[in-house]
């Protein structure tokens, strides 16, 4: 058979500094987001003494915003930091992730310029600094265009589908709701908004889980991971303002152990 | 008739009706139409207390801080209420909602046992069962007054159980002390409490007592159903008790799991029993279900479409009762606030969710009546199954359409097969077929075979698509099958045909030795002994009168040559020297020249000679002696026929190689233009017309022992043409067409 040579298109490999400098952006943005965003510290906020009157693990987080405080640590820990630490290994191999990621922070933004116009006017440096978080991340990302425009699906995975069709049902109420709570929030906060952007970006990532593209496993994981930490974070604080309760914390891990085992089930080889 | 029709026709063109006409006996009805009787006793009473109930619940228990013993699950807490946006009268009506569902799950499940087996003895005790539980247990604290409605529905329910129990699922006990011991336990419990001993009463036993006799009854009815299900031997059996113990054992996990959580998390519940009663209502649910299908197995079919319909919208409306419900209170929780906009979007959740879920349940209730959607691989497997087992090729067809009509729960299937051109029945499963059947046409190598024609299930129910595209599936293997079929009866006709035909070659055998034998024996040899005496006396007279000799010796001379003539004869008989010194062509040539000849010179009519023509190709292949033979035999029988009858002018042969359905064939022709096959015949004397008779049966003899043909016609204008085709390869056949 004769083969044209003009006919094969053979894509360039990533440059060397691009190779080095990625995974050394992502371990500095996800150490970012941990600790200087305290994701991470937010995060066991549901376990943390708190009112304890002048104890020593006292935080610094109101009693009232400890579950939202959950949402911080979910959204900046769990979904970004995650999908960092999954882009450590083959990054140009799963540009979904680096999607994920960046659609997670245009949806923060969004819903930040959306709930709180006042308090984005008065915090637009969050926009400069996370666009130029992306911006970064795209520079060094080889194929970038990859990951700003995902190539089509192959097949949406059925069962994901409807985990988060049934996900969407129960939690599109709650991201109204607290939306609403953040347009009626007077303390200076982005606690309730952020928590519109911690579902609405979890939703998202349920969506691209199900569309099995390069990279879906560990998104899946990163997602039912997400559910099991806010599960276990309502029933640590079933009564605060915003919490999902006990019924909403049982179904949470419940749910995210079935979209666990749906993920590794639907991805395992035939 | 075709032997392959004969086949196909003979054991099952009679449709497999429902024994229809089979005699119930009078017990049976009896206790049917008893138990339907008292079903629909207890249904009115419950249907009946339902307007004092719902007063109960509106001034008694909703909104009064009074307790509110009689209702049948504890009443919703004011803060639900509120939740949901009900009023007093709202909940009343939730309330009687909820308990009428439960109540329809176990009458439902009923009527269908009573309608699709109204001839069972388990049939009727286990739907009495179902009702008189339910009665019982549900709506018993509104009969509270009664002394005796309730007792009895409770005694009848556990009853009901015990004889389930015993007798499900093969109608028997299996052993007599499990029966003894049951029914003992069943006496000692419930019968003194209609006895004036009020010490034995149930109310005074001992705990003890009484945690003892449940291990008693109930371990005695377990009992029962493991060795009805070890006993068993048949798989449907060993599923339908299979079925029913997940149902029981399912709604009691279930009823430990939700008891469980209310250790676990107190506060799931709020201390508001409505919650929990629910629960515990829905976990028993599976019961009644499992039975009912457990039993229905394989009858659901048969519900008429209106039960069906029923069922959707039934299950329909709970769904999106459940729905709306659900949503009101969702919304009400997340947003901690009442507003009339969450009933506006549960409305429109429940308008826009209505068509796909009606067909959703549509499916479900499809697929739990006529059994799970057949994907076509299980179905060909279970087709082959079925066909594995021996058949008489003439019976494959009846599976096959019995197949059809059981898998795909259809009233009629059939399969048809074309002969010459019109449809004929081959077999037939179910009811008659009726006009508006479905056909399907069983094609194979572009030629059609036949048709499979199916009923659908109802005349107001067209076939799934799943099902349309199951039969089109079918069809195709059903006209593999079709054809095997016939290939399989050919083959085996062939060989039929190939004995006969054996045993005709040895017959004529035989027939041609005895023949020769009688002539030898009788003939022959008398005239040998007759010259050899004749020759002995000539010896005799040699010296003593040499003139007496001489003469004998030329008496002799005489006789010999006779018998040699005779010999010539036959041997000319048993096959014409000519054909082999100078082969058929000029044999035939040499035969109708002496016939003219002797025509012309004996009698006939010497100022018009018959003119004689053979048309034949220059040379002949070499053909096998029996065709030379019946072609030399055909053409001098038609020629003696010409010449003694027909008045002709002129005689053509003709002899010429055919290829007819790729096989070579002889075709030998004799015609004159003579006065005709009638008109001569009516000129013909007895004698001639029995000579002629047989001549032409015995061109027609030759011509069909060889597999081939003849004809013998009139001429348009004039004449007779007698003609044969003599395949040049001798079938085994053997058979006569003409």
């Amino acid at each position: 058979m004769n083969l044209n040579v003009t006919d094969v298109h053979v894509n360039g490999g990533p440059q060397r500094w691009k190779i080095i400098g990625f995974p050394i952006l992502a371990i500095l943005f996800t150490l970012f987001g941990f600790f200087f965003l305290e994701g991470a510290t937010e995060a066991l906020e549901p376990w943390q003494p708190s009112d304890c009157e002048g104890c020593s693990a006292e935080t610094a987080v109101p009693d009232s915003y400890r579950w939202l405080a959950t949402s911080h640590g979910g959204l900046l820990a769990f979904l970004f930091g995650g999908s960092l630490i999954a882009l450590l290994r083959r990054p140009f191999e799963k540009p979904m992730l680096l999607h994920f990621y960046a659609a997670g922070h245009l949806i923060f933004l969004a819903a930040l310029a959306a709930t709180a116009p006042a308090l984005a006017l008065e915090k637009a440096f969050i926009f400069v600094l996370f666009l130029l978080t992306l911006t970064i991340l795209f520079a060094f990302y080889h194929n970038r265009s990859s990951a700003i425009r995902l190539d089509p699906p192959g097949k949406y995975s059925r069962p994901l589908l409807a985990l988060t069709a049934i996900a969407a049902i129960f939690l599109l109420p709650v991201a109204i709701n607290a939306g609403i709570q953040q347009w009626s929030e007077t303390a200076g906060q982005f606690r309730w908004g952020e928590h519109t952007a911690m579902v609405l970006t979890l939703l998202y990532g349920g969506v691209l889980t199900a569309s099995r593209r390069a990279g879906s496993s560990a998104l899946g994981l990163i997602v039912s991971l997400t559910y099991l930490y806010l599960g276990a974070s309502a029933l640590a604080v079933p009564e605060h303002p915003g919490s999902w309760g006990i019924a909403g914390g049982t179904a949470s891990l419940l749910y995210g152990a079935i979209f666990a085992a749906a993920t590794i089930f639907g991805n395992r080889p035939r | 008739m075709n032997p392959f029709l004969k086949a196909l026709f003979k054991p099952f063109l009679q449709a497999q009706h429902r024994k229809s006409g089979r005699r119930r006996s009078r017990r049976l009805l009896a206790l049917y139409v008893g138990i339907a009787a008292l079903n629909l006793f207890l249904v009115l009473c419950y249907l009946a207390s339902l307007p004092s109930y719902y007063e109960y619940l509106h001034e008694t228990c909703i909104g009064s801080a009074q307790g509110c013993p009689n209702a049948s699950i504890s009443v919703l807490s004011g803060e639900w209420r509120d939740a949901l946006g009900l009023t007093a009268s709202g909940a009343a009506m939730l309330h009687i909602g909820i308990d009428l569902f439960f109540f329809c799950c176990y009458a439902f499940t009923a009527a269908l046992i009573l309608l699709l087996k109204p001839k069972d003895i388990l049939g009727s005790v286990t739907a009495f069962t179902l009702v008189s539980f339910a009665f019982g247990d549900l709506v018993f604290k509104q009969w509270a007054g009664s002394d005796i409605l309730v007792p009895f529905a409770q005694s009848a329910g556990i009853l009901g159980i015990m004889c389930f129990a015993l007798w499900f699922p093969s109608g028997r006990i299996t052993h007599a002390w499990v029966g003894w011991v049951a029914v003992a336990a069943f006496l000692i419990r419930y019968v003194p409490a209609h006895l004036p001993l009020p010490a034995v009463h149930v109310d005074k036993w001992p705990l003890g007592l009484s945690f003892g006799w449940l291990i008693v009854f109930f371990g005695t009815l377990a009992y029962s159903q493991y060795t009805q299900y070890r006993d068993n031997a048949s798989a449907e059996a060993r599923q339908a008790v299979r079925k029913v113990a997940f149902g029981i054992i399912g709604a009691f996990a279930a009823l430990i799991c939700v008891n469980l959580s209310l250790l676990v998390w107190p506060q799931l519940y709020k201390s508001d029993s409505f919650a929990l009663d629910l629960a515990i209502r829905l976990t028993i649910l599976p019961i009644p279900i499992t039975i009912g299908s457990a039993l229905l197995k394989d009858r659901l079919w048969n519900v008429p479409p209106i039960v069906r319909r029923s069922a959707v919208y039934a299950g329909l409306l709970f769904i999106l009762f459940v729905i709306y419900m659900a949503t009101v209170w969702y919304l009400a929780l997340v947003f901690q606030a009442r507003s009339g906009f969450y009933s506006l979007i549960a409305t429109g959740l429940v308008a826009v969710l209505f068509s796909p879920l009606k067909v959703l349940m549509e499916r479900l209730i499809n697929r739990t009546m006529y059994g799970k959607g057949e994907n076509p691989v299980s179905f060909l497997v279970g087709l082959g199954d079925r066909l594995k087992e021996p058949h008489a090729p003439e019976q494959v067809l009846a599976t096959v359409v019995t197949t059809v009509k059981d898998m795909l729960h259809l009233p009629h299937a059939s399969i048809t097969i074309l002969v010459n051109g019109r449809e004929q029945d081959a077999a037939a499963a179910g009811s008659p077929r009726e006009p508006q059947a479905i056909r399907f046409p069983l094609v194979m190598g572009g030629d059609q075979l036949g048709s499979l024609y199916i009923l659908p299930r109802s005349p107001d129910e067209p076939l799934r698509k799943a099902d349309q595209r199951l039969l089109q599936l079918l069809a195709r293997e059903s006209a593999r099958i079709v054809h095997g079929l016939k290939q399989s009866l050919d083959i085996g006709r062939l060989m039929k045909e190939l004995q006969t035909s054996r045993e005709k070659l040895i017959f004529a055998r035989e027939e041609e030795r005895r023949s020769i034998r009688n002539n030898l024996h009788d003939d022959l040899a008398p005239r040998l002994a007759s010259l050899a005496l004749t020759a002995s006396a000539a010896g005799g007279y040699i010296r003593k009168n040499p003139e007496r000799a001489e003469t004998i010796i030329a008496e002799l001379e005489a006789d010999i040559r006779v018998t040699v003539s005779d010999i010539r004869e036959f041997v000319h008989n048993l096959r014409p020297p000519a054909l082999d010194q100078y082969g058929l062509i000029e044999a035939i040539r040499q035969r109708a020249d002496r016939l003219m000849y002797v025509q012309n010179a004996h009698g006939g009519r010497p100022d018009k000679p018959i003119r004689f023509v053979l048309l034949s190709p220059g040379e002949l292949p070499p053909l096998p002696a029996a065709v030379e033979v019946a072609a030399y035999r055909i053409v001098s029988e038609a020629l003696v026929n010409v010449v003694k009858h027909s008045r002709a002018s002129t005689c053509a042969v003709t002899l010429a190689l055919q290829t007819e359905d790729q096989s070579d064939e002889l075709y030998v022709e004799v015609a004159d233009d003579g006065i005709g096959l009638s008109d001569a015949a009516g000129d013909w004397t007895a004698s001639e017309f029995r000579e002629a008779g047989v001549g032409l049966m015995s061109i027609r003899e030759r011509a069909a022992e060889l597999g081939g043909r003849s004809r013998i016609a009139r001429l348009e204008g004039a004449g007779t043409q007698v003609a044969a085709w003599l395949p040049m390869q001798i079938h085994t056949d053997w058979s006569a067409a003409e």
